[in-house]
């Protein structure tokens, strides 16, 4: 076994990114032939990690019993869940949130998790609304992104440039074009001007930052591995 | 499809071969339908023939309500009462072992109602005004004795969780019928029902066609407000710049339509904001429609609210809402029957009543399908002398609308009410019929799953041919 998984891994059909080719769409739309890696969305559990991990705050403390991170209004657990006393826990890592059969923690529920009555022989990959609603609207979302827009502009001062360049290279781990650059500094003007409107001007600046970082962290190009 | 199943069937034999190379060109339009298709699971699809019925409104009684208390009179119970089961009925294994005990007959009054002379007892005299709307089933059968597989069979057809339900069997099959709201709604007036979640799951099939449970109170689906109070213009620029974000990544890795259908599904998101909170808020009801549905009396109100919103969403494209009466086993009458089925009909009996008079007041009846029932009915023999037993082999149903024939009845049961004798009806053949009423061909709808070409009805399930109109 060991010998095939080394001849898989260091194959060059192995080894390709999804970058499109034309020529090869045309002769095999479907990828029968494999001449690019299948798109693959981030895991509930990586997507948490993932935010975590942009935000500065995922919590790399090892092992332990399993951690119980706040819930959001709405979810009933009838006494299963209690919410850790210290904050820090709630940003341990996805593979320490607790399994219990008859609460699944909701983020990783809406992004496939498996029932936990059942076995499973391999997850699905659904694309739904709730999904949306998760990342948009969910307190927790957004409070991490407030986080990686704070890190953000601990590293980068004040230009708005130079904040865009900075969360590109966090959230994407690459610079940001000249167009997606000018597309963001448009956005933090537009953002910064509608939120003056119900809070101090120094707070809208780092409220329009965070909508930035939460739209990021919200895009195909970070939730899916190449 | 979005669910990265792309199955590869390699030919086997010379039969295969040929019998795929015929259908070479079918094959190729289906495939790049299903890639259509792929964008979007929940894209409304073609149904195998013209439907009766847009949607199915299922009021589940849990817990097992008692036949031959309600709609299956027996005459010979009262002839019998206070002896034991005769040999000739054949002495079944029990939940609770208690087919030793003597019969007990109904101390319920049963009168017959409508042109079509339904027998109903004085527990329902509601409902017992819409007989002629109503094809009664007595004869159904299924196979397990306590809840929990019951409750899995009548919502998935096996008694073993990990099946889907019909309302996702449902979904897959039709696609969704509205853009703002999920197209399998439970809702629940109680507790959770025993075996939970997987009673609505998706089982094998992509977890988007899954029941969407909406929450009792004004929570029915979580994160709909937009957080810290972001204002709807603040919202919607931000999804203005994620689309433009979106949109330029899909320019650079083209011939991804699962990156497309996430963009959509933003949109849909976006939608149900403003949609979801509008369908269930019944205060836009006048006065008169809440009084039909029982929902400004205390012991109607959890119910009523229920049906009263099952017609919101069934009027909002909904394709498939299943209200629990009793949810958590209420009917489950193992002692005092008399009380307990007293509270339960009261609970019930004006809401399920008010819903269907509702429906054909707006003219809905014809198109939508409601389906009466719950896991199992009851004993005729005594459990604890006053209570009845579990009684998977023989007990009720009732459907109406829908494209099915009303006042009628559909098999009977044997002279106590034990087992079904003329034409039994099995919870497949209901699933199956359900299934033919919206359109769809219980043994054409297939997904593949480990190998094997699944549907709804598994390798079982006939028609119904009496029910429909």
């Amino acid at each position: 076994m060991k010998k095939i998984h080394r001849l898989i891994l260091l194959s060059n059909t192995y080894q390709q990114s999804a970058r499109f080719d034309a020529e090869a769409a045309k002769v095999d739309p479907e990828d029968r032939l494999l001449w690019r890696y299948n798109r693959h969305r981030l895991e509930g559990e990586a997507i948490r990690d993932s935010i975590l991990e942009v935000s500065g705050r995922l919590n790399l403390k090892m092992g332990g019993p399993g951690v119980f991170p706040p819930l959001p209004p709405g979810v009933v657990t009838r006494g299963g869940w209690k919410t850790d006393e210290d904050p820090s826990e709630a940003d341990r890592r996805s593979v320490y949130v607790f399994v219990r059969r008859n609460t699944r923690y909701p983020m990783f529920e809406v992004f496939d998790m498996p029932d936990t009555h059942e076995s499973c022989p391999r997850r699905n990959a659904t694309v739904t609304a709730p999904q949306a609603l998760e990342l948009l609207n969910n307190e927790g979302v957004l409070d991490w992104s407030r986080s990686v827009a704070a890190r953000v502009s601990n590293d980068a001062g004040l230009t708005p440039q130079g904040q865009v360049d900075r969360a590109w290279r966090f959230v994407f781990s690459r610079p940001a074009t000249a167009e997606e650059r000018q597309n963001a500094v448009e956005f933090l003007n537009r953002q910064r001007r509608m939120l003056e409107e119900r809070m101090p001007a120094q707070e809208a600046d780092r409220a329009a930052l965070a909508d930035l970082c939460h739209m990021l962290v919200n895009s195909n190009e970070f939730l899916y591995v190449n | 499809m979005l669910t990265r199943l792309s199955h590869h069937w390699p030919i086997t034999s010379r039969r295969e071969f040929f019998t795929r190379a015929g259908s070479g060109l079918a094959g190729i339009a289906l495939a790049s339908l299903l890639r259509a298709d792929g964008a979007d699971p929940l894209a409304p699809k073609q149904p195998h023939h013209p439907p009766k019925a847009k949607s199915v409104i299922w009021l589940f009684m849990e817990g097992g309500p008692s036949h031959v208390d309600l709609f299956d009179p027996k005459p010979k119970l009262l002839a019998l009462a206070g002896e034991p089961m005769p040999a000739s009925f054949g002495r079944p294994i029990t939940a609770m072992g208690t087919s030793n005990n003597t019969l007990m007959p109904s101390k319920r009054a049963f009168k017959q109602y409508g042109r079509s002379g339904i027998w109903v007892s004085d527990w329902y005299p509601n409902i017992a005004e819409h007989t002629d709307d109503m094809a009664v089933i007595r004869s159904v059968w299924a196979d397990g004795l306590n809840h929990v597989g019951s409750v899995c069979q009548m919502n998935t057809g096996s008694i073993l969780a990990g099946r889907p339900a019909m309302g996702a069997w449902t979904t897959y099959g039709l696609g969704s019928a509205n853009r703002n709201l999920p197209s399998f709604v439970v809702l629940l007036d109680d507790k959770e029902p025993i075996g939970g979640p997987k009673n609505w799951s998706a089982g094998f099939l992509p977890a988007t066609f899954q029941g969407t449970q909406f929450r009792q109170g004004d929570t029915p689906i979580l994160h709909l407000k937009p957080p810290s109070g972001a204002t709807p213009a603040e919202q919607r620029s931000k999804l203005d710049f994620l689309k433009q974000l979106n949109e330029q990544y899909s320019r650079d890795n083209p011939g991804d339509s699962e990156l497309e259908a996430r963009i959509a599904a933003y949109e849909l998101a976006y939608q149900m904001q403003s949609s979801a909170p509008e369908a269930v808020d019944l205060s836009k009801e006048s006065e008169a429609t809440k009084k039909l549905y029982g929902v400004d009396a205390p012991e109607t109100a959890a119910f009523g609210s229920n049906c009263l919103l099952a017609r919101r969403l069934v009027e909002r494209g909904v394709r498939f809402v299943e209200l629990y009466a009793g949810s958590g086993s209420g009917w489950d009458a193992h002692t005092d029957i008399e009380g307990n089925h007293s509270r339960r009909c009261r609970a019930s009996d004006k809401p399920i009543a008010g819903l269907v008079a509702d429906l054909k007041s707006r003219g809905m009846l014809d198109e939508t399908l409601v389906v009466w029932g719950g896991e199992f009915g009851r004993t005729p023999f005594n459990e604890k002398g006053d209570g009845r037993d579990h009684n998977p082999w023989g007990f009720t149903m009732w459907m109406a609308g829908g494209g099915t024939k009303g006042g009628q009845y559909i098999g009977s049961t044997d002279e106590i009410g034990l087992r079904a004798v003329e034409q039994p009806v099995h919870v497949h053949d209901i699933h199956a019929s359900i299934l033919w009423l919206l359109g769809i061909d219980h043994v054409s709808l297939t997904y593949m799953h480990n190998g094997r070409a699944e549907r709804p009805t598994e390798v079982y399930g006939s028609l119904i041919h009496e029910l429909f109109a």
